[in-house]
């Protein structure tokens, strides 16, 4: 299985291990404030140790480096961006004076200061989501959700999202491979064409398939509302894991009180 | 006639000076460019841990407004009708596949990918497919680490609202104006595409300008993402027309709300077998 085969599938939050095994809404609340800390970090240690904490646990549990530097990737183009406007608009204190073809482009101190903050924000933060997403089932994390109070419309029709994703992916695929051997993306012209086809008859799929998916939840004695609640059992191990956490997030604070 | 000279040697100094400025700002920009280049573009998600606390606030309130509409708009239109529901699941997993095609860009010899909302408020209203788009994103933010929780809200308008809103009424107006099937889902996907491009630009400019000028940071961002983004809404808009095209012609019976069944359907109506 390659890794982009791997951006898709949820195989490592099936796995019993360490991380995976917190309970859900402990994970959620430790994320949530975690992120607020980072983004509230003064300095650029809390973000470093942030993400430190969360690949460091990560690779522990055996997620494939290279999968999670191809997801940090993404975020850091944007970042990069940031970082480089930020260097050459914001501030007064030069840094440095780069001479390109006769103008010079000021660099300023603060510019790559605050830029740099950004940068390690970015990488805090998307460590913290991966930490999360890499180790809880995407069920969980919605009933979670309603136990957090989330309007339940709103955590039915993302279940009903995350599960048809899976299944309307493969028939995009056989789709695609159909439009492919028949030369159905030689040119751009023709992929274009091809690929116009190909949401059409995804959008058709979907509305067939929702009569059926509908029928059948008739079947099963659907009245208007699927029941969802969250049932999980909070016992004492819970509470000494979400202790922990909860020092582990003092701990990510106070560095970045340290030195600001 | 000296002071006039003097006054315009004093203008033309502050002509180099502003275009020395400006031409550092463009530069700035094409350094930007170096790092975006190589890599296929995500829609403008903006990331984790971009946007200061109190911005990304700020545009969690504006998105709660729209999704609490939405909300009750899908409450209202299932209890109606039971079978929306499932609909509106698919709808929004179709969603979230749409936002991650692969589409190739020309210009820049990449693959970018579309937003997918314009698309979507045609065929399920702009309200519900605010809430599909929120829920996409919500998704692909754990997912596939493409924007990110704390910028959820902010994601959400750009995204979501602006895309929804605006791919919407450019496709109505002109199918009120009468033009086109294809005219009209060309301008709504390219429109709400764009609109996209700008919403994001003007969150990340405004959590970001400091005390330098908002629209010259929006300017740099802009164009910074315009060499990627502005084929992309062409695209996007091909593509948005091309679905709405095949729809049509196939069903058009799932489009009454948006276009009504006055003229016969182009091919046939005859329910494909699955």
């Amino acid at each position: 299985m390659s890794h982009k085969d791997k951006l898709f599938s949820d195989v490592f939050v099936h796995r019993e291990n360490l991380v995976t095994r917190i309970e859900a809404r402990t994970k959620i609340s430790f994320t949530v404030v975690a992120l607020v800390i980072n983004l509230l970090s003064p300095t650029i240690y809390t973000p470093i140790a942030i993400a430190l904490f969360c690949l460091a646990t990560l690779i522990a549990v055996g997620i494939p480096p290279k999968l999670l530097g191809l997801r940090l990737a993404m975020p850091l183009v944007m970042a990069g961006v940031v970082l480089i406007t930020q260097i050459f608009f914001y501030g007064t204190t030069t840094l440095f004076i780069l001479p390109v073809l006769g103008f010079n482009l000021v660099g300023y101190e603060e510019g790559l200061a605050r830029g740099l903050l950004i940068m390690y924000r970015v990488i805090g933060g998307v460590s913290l989501i991966l930490f999360l997403s890499m180790s809880t089932p995407m069920n969980k994390l919605l009933m979670a959700a309603t136990w957090f109070q989330a309007p339940k419309i709103f955590v039915e029709l993302a279940l009903l999202v995350y599960r048809y994703i899976f299944v309307l992916l493969e028939e995009i695929v056989t789709v695609k491979d159909a439009q492919r051997i028949r030369l159905g993306y030689h040119n751009w012209r023709q992929s274009m064409r091809s690929l116009g086809v190909l949401g059409g008859s995804l959008i058709l799929r979907t509305y067939d398939r929702a009569e059926r998916v509908f029928e059948a939840m008739i079947a099963r004695g659907y009245s208007g509302t699927v029941t969802v609640s969250y049932s999980e059992h909070f016992g004492r191990k819970d509470f000494i894991t979400a202790v922990c956490l909860s020092a582990i997030l003092v701990i990510l604070y106070l560095i970045g009180q340290w030195r600001a | 006639m000296t002071y006039k000279r003097k006054r315009y040697s004093e203008t033309l100094k502050k002509s180099i000076h502003w275009i020395k400025n400006h031409v550092a700002l463009a530069l700035a920009l094409v350094l930007g460019l170096f790092i975006l280049y190589p890599t296929p573009v995500y829609a403008m998600h903006i990331a984790e841990g971009i946007l200061p606390a109190n911005w990304a606030a700020i545009w969690y309130g504006i998105a709660a407004v729209f999704i609490t509409i939405g909300v009750i708009v899908i409450r209202r239109r299932t209890k109606e009708n039971k079978r929306l529901m499932p609909l509106f699941g698919l709808a929004g997993a179709a969603i979230f596949l749409i936002s991650v095609f692969p589409i190739p860009v020309p210009i820049s010899g990449t693959s970018s990918h579309p937003v997918g909302t314009p698309l979507a408020a045609i065929l399920v209203g702009p309200f519900v497919s605010t809430v599909l788009g929120a829920l996409a994103l919500l998704i692909q933010a754990l997912f596939l680490a493409h924007g990110g929780l704390t910028t959820w809200g902010a994601n959400i308008i750009s995204m979501a609202v602006a895309g929804s809103f605006v791919g919407f009424s450019a496709f109505l107006l002109l199918r009120r104006l009468n033009a086109p099937i294809a005219v009209a889902g060309f301008t709504a996907g390219i429109l709400g595409d764009w609109a996209t491009y700008a919403v994001t630009s003007f969150e990340l400019a405004s959590a970001l300008h400091g005390s330098g000028s908002l629209w010259g940071m929006f300017g740099a961002i802009a164009i910074a993402f315009a060499p990627t983004q502005l084929p992309l809404g062409i695209m996007e808009g091909i593509f948005t027309a091309a679905v709405v095209v095949v729809v049509y012609q196939r069903r058009p019976e799932l489009l009454t709300h948006v276009i009504p069944l006055t003229t016969k359907p182009m091919v046939s109506t005859v329910k494909e077998g699955n």
